[in-house]
């Protein structure tokens, strides 16, 4: 008896000793949402991913945290070029130099003075372009085409020469394009990162916890308007409704990021008076792809039956509960160079349309879902469609496949329509109508573009007329009447279906003021916690 | 002394040895097989890297590149050799799409999965054993309908469903526990008990069942007849006998709670093992997804041999089988 006991307690203390050490094995679980110095102050902001993953990276952070700025910055509510680290800039009149004048008096978070040759060395860390690939990867050729070289003009210009005209550039190098690190914190000779990355930006890039936290600080001596908070946390918390649940117990007091809130549950708290729901335009399109290989999508007139039986109106109302408005171009909302259209609800034109085509039979064809969705109600979508093609003669299969393996299903053709989203790679829009309604590409696309990788097939000899001239067109209004011709063109045509636009919503507790929504991002630096409510 | 010493250690010897050998060969076989499934599954690994910061698409000349750059456009059986290559000499490989090292990936996120599975362990433990013994104790009356009900409703009520509700109730409402993070020891009770709760309602019923058939043997009679206590009975004779199953039982939810907590760490943003082998799956990361494999792999042979060593502690009557 004496032995079992013995044996008993023995095992017991075997396995709290198992547990607690384990539980002691944990230095590595520090704070993620813990007490700061001035918590009162902080303001906890929280978003889907890391968005400052640290020096391995060719951006440290995102353009989203304002640790770093840009030769050329992007407006607010559009996604036009404005001056940032550059004060102004004028093209050479054949179109292949272009000057930029530098603004003066300002300094890297290090100290080191921002002026000609702490852009030259930027530019030849461009074109080592070191890196690696989770957060947006930067390309020499996306941004800068046909680039040859960057010589200084004294202590605050530069200038980039081009082998050929670059009319687009300032479009280009707007945000991502032409991002400004102090000389002192990388390696010439490879580019990466040596030191702590330091940009010029109105915060100064504090803790950084991989996969849980990033801290930005106030940094004092920012050339421009200097941000009204000290500090701002920005948590990574994945699951939107974990994130909607943090919000709702004042943990945290707003969301940041893409997808920082779904539609429809922004809507739920846009009821309660304790949150607010900020909303700007950001660089997003839905639409419906569709293999243009295969009947009955290789038809022009099966895609122009299909468009009008759709109710763009539904589905913005219904689906992205009005926040994401209808789409009726191939161009975002966001663009600088954007013409507001219009895609006419006409179910019996479809109709009429369609049993042409199908001369009144009845057509199987299947919709392919990836399975990481992205929060995005493409799955409901889908089923809308489904109601309206059966109304076409189109018996509708919806098949989900495995998000890694869905990209080879595309690759291979193996589809007849799916529901995307496409964002805007910088904001010159000839790449977006280059990809779309071209089948090879131009030079910085690769050989093919996406419009015959994905088997859209979209063949129109006035979209390749039209875009051959756009290279040599040097005039910016020239320019914009000659993309205005490609979306009508794009509208009339379809070499998309679009559904609708994406817009930046920012949902935030009411008693944090000065917050709200950008086209890329949120109003940092204006963002004030007030220490009563929420 | 000393030769006897030696003498008694040996069998142990033997054991571990052999133990390691097949260790060894089960690892290796394992990390080909999940090569070979991650290369002949679909999906191309430098398109899904270079698509990992989202909307933009990459151009074919950006993946071709990416491809040499990860040395995907080597043939099968050396792109094979040379991550065991590495493994062998402890280096795990580089992720494909956050450019870290994977070991150090693991070892930054091994704390907060070993935390939440020792806390779930630990709950499941408490709960699922008590309501088992709760539940035998009297077998049909209400205390014993309650707690299976409780363990049904453990067993079968979704992880995603039960995160919502308790983070609703205990963080929304009340208050009182942070609804994710891994900041402090209260950030844990939320998810450990919705990782529990299958374990906990598997180890009731197994307790349950176990002490049922355990009432009915000859000693509980003959302790019955020498005026023991039903609650002594029942704890320091009946639970003892089955203790062996329930040990292996909680060995392998331990097991279960460390390589399975994928859904439970993305609800509550604990930056555990979870999340990265999920996302290593989605990016067909070929590195991060061989090394959680032969780290799940590693830890169920570790699992197994802490049970194997602990049976004779619990049965000295199991000592001679070791050998």
């Amino acid at each position: 008896m004496i032995k079992i006991k013995t044996d008993y307690f023995a095992i017991h203390f075997f396995l709290l000793a198992v547990i607690g050490i384990a539980a002691l094995c944990c230095p590595g679980c520090g704070q993620d949402g813990g007490s700061a110095p001035d918590s009162r102050r902080e303001i906890t902001l929280a978003g889907y991913r890391d968005l400052a993953p640290g020096a391995n990276f060719f951006y440290p952070a995102s353009l989203v945290c304002r640790t770093w700025e840009s030769l050329v910055g992007l407006e607010d509510a559009t996604f036009a070029p404005r001056p940032e680290l550059a004060e102004s800039w004028e093209m050479s009149p054949d179109g292949k130099a272009w000057t930029f004048r530098l603004r003066q008096g300002v300094v890297f978070h290090d100290g080191t003075p921002f002026d000609a040759d702490a852009v030259v060395a930027n530019f030849r860390r461009y074109e080592k372009a070191p890196g690696k690939t989770r957060f947006y990867r930067f390309r020499m050729e996306r941004y800068y085409p046909g680039y040859t070289g960057i010589r200084k003009q004294g202590t605050h210009a530069v200038t980039i020469f081009f082998d050929e005209p670059a009319p687009g550039l300032p479009h280009y190098m707007a945000g991502w394009g032409s991002p400004m690190f102090s000389p002192a914190c990388f390696d010439p000779a490879g580019g990466a990162f040596v030191k702590p990355p330091s940009g010029t930006g109105p915060f100064v890039m504090g803790d950084h916890e991989p996969d849980r936290y990033v801290v930005l600080r106030r940094f004092d001596q920012y050339w421009g308007e200097k941000a009204l908070s000290p500090v701002i946390r920005i948590r990574v918390i994945p699951d939107v409704h974990t994130r909607f649940s943090a919000l709702k117990s004042g943990e945290i007091q707003g969301v940041i990021d893409l997808g920082g809130m779904t539609p429809a549950l922004a809507k739920e708290l846009a009821g309660d008076p304790e949150f607010k729901v900020s909303l700007e335009k950001n660089s997003i399109l839905h639409f419906i792809a569709l293999n243009g290989e295969r009947f009955p999508f290789n038809t022009p007139d099966m895609r122009r039956a299909l468009s009008m039986a759709i109710d763009r109106e539904t589905v913005s109302e219904a689906f992205f509960r009005g926040y994401f408005p209808p789409a009726a171009g191939i161009l975002s909302h966001a663009s600088p160079f954007f013409k507001p259209g219009s895609a006419p609800h006409r179910p019996e034109a479809a109709k009429a349309l369609a049993k042409g085509i199908l001369k009144g039979r009845r057509a199987a064809v299947e919709l392919v879902l990836p399975s990481k969705l992205f929060n995005y109600p493409y799955r409901e979508i889908a089923q809308y469609l489904q109601s309206v093609m059966a109304d076409l003669g189109l018996d509708v299969t919806i098949r989900q496949v495995e998000s890694g393996g869905f990209s080879d299903l595309i690759l291979a053709g193996d589809y007849h329509l799916y529901i995307r989203r496409q964002g805007l790679p910088h904001a010159d829009p000839a790449g977006i109508f280059e990809d779309y309604m071209r089948l090879e590409g131009r030079r910085g696309m690769g050989r093919a573009t996406q419009n015959r990788r994905f088997h859209y097939n979209y063949r129109n000899p006035k979209a390749v007329a039209l875009l051959d001239k756009v290279p040599a067109t040097l005039e910016p209004a020239k320019r914009r009447v000659l993309f205005n011709r490609l979306q009508d063109l794009a509208s009339a045509t379809l070499p998309v279906i679009p559904l609708a636009h994406e817009a930046s919503l920012v949902v935030h507790a009411a008693g944090l003021t000065g917050y709200g929504a950008k086209i890329y991002g949120a109003t940092l630096t204006t963002a004030v916690k007030r220490t009563q409510g929420k | 002394m000393k030769h006897t010493r030696i003498h008694e250690c040996l069998p142990l010897f033997y054991f571990m040895l052999q133990k390691a050998a097949t260790a060894l060969s089960v690892l290796a076989g394992v990390s080909v097989l999940t090569f070979l499934l991650s290369v002949f599954s679909p999906g191309d690994p430098a398109y899904l890297a270079l698509k990992a910061d989202g909307n933009i698409e990459p151009t074919p000349v950006e993946i071709r590149e990416m491809r040499a750059e990860l040395g995907l456009d080597r043939p099968l059986y050396l792109q094979y050799a040379r991550w065991a290559g590495r493994v062998i000499q402890g280096d795990l490989g580089t992720s494909f799409v956050t450019g870290e090292a994977v070991g150090r990936e693991i070892a930054r996120r091994l704390p907060c999965t070993l935390t939440l599975a020792s806390t779930a362990l630990l709950i499941a433990a408490l709960v699922g054993l008590g309501l088992g013994l709760l539940g035998a104790s009297a077998p049909n009356r209400l205390r014993d309908r309650l707690s299976q009900l409780t363990g049904v409703a453990l067993i079968s009520v979704p992880d995603y469903w039960m995160a919502i509700l308790l983070i609703g109730i205990f963080s929304e409402t009340l208050g009182w526990l942070p609804t994710s993070g891994a900041s402090s020891p209260a950030s844990y009770i939320l998810p450990a008990l919705v990782l529990a709760a299958g374990t906990c309602g598997n180890l009731f019923r197994l307790c349950r069942t176990l002490l049922l058939t355990e009432k009915g043997k000859a000693y509980i009679f003959t302790a019955r007849s020498k005026g023991i206590s039903e609650t002594r009975i029942l704890l320091r004779h009946a639970f003892f006998n089955i203790l062996i199953p329930l040990v292996t039982g909680l060995g392998m939810g331990f097991g279960h709670m460390l390589s399975g907590a994928v859904i439970v760490e993305s609800i509550f943003s604990i930056p555990g093992l979870g999340q990265f082998a999920l996302n290593g799956v989605g990016n067909r990361d070929y590195p991060v997804i061989q090394a959680y494999v032969l780290y799940t792999a590693a830890l169920f042979i570790l699992v197994n041999l802490l049970l194997d060593l602990l049976y004779p502690l619990v049965n000295p009557q199991l000592e001679g089988d070791r050998g």
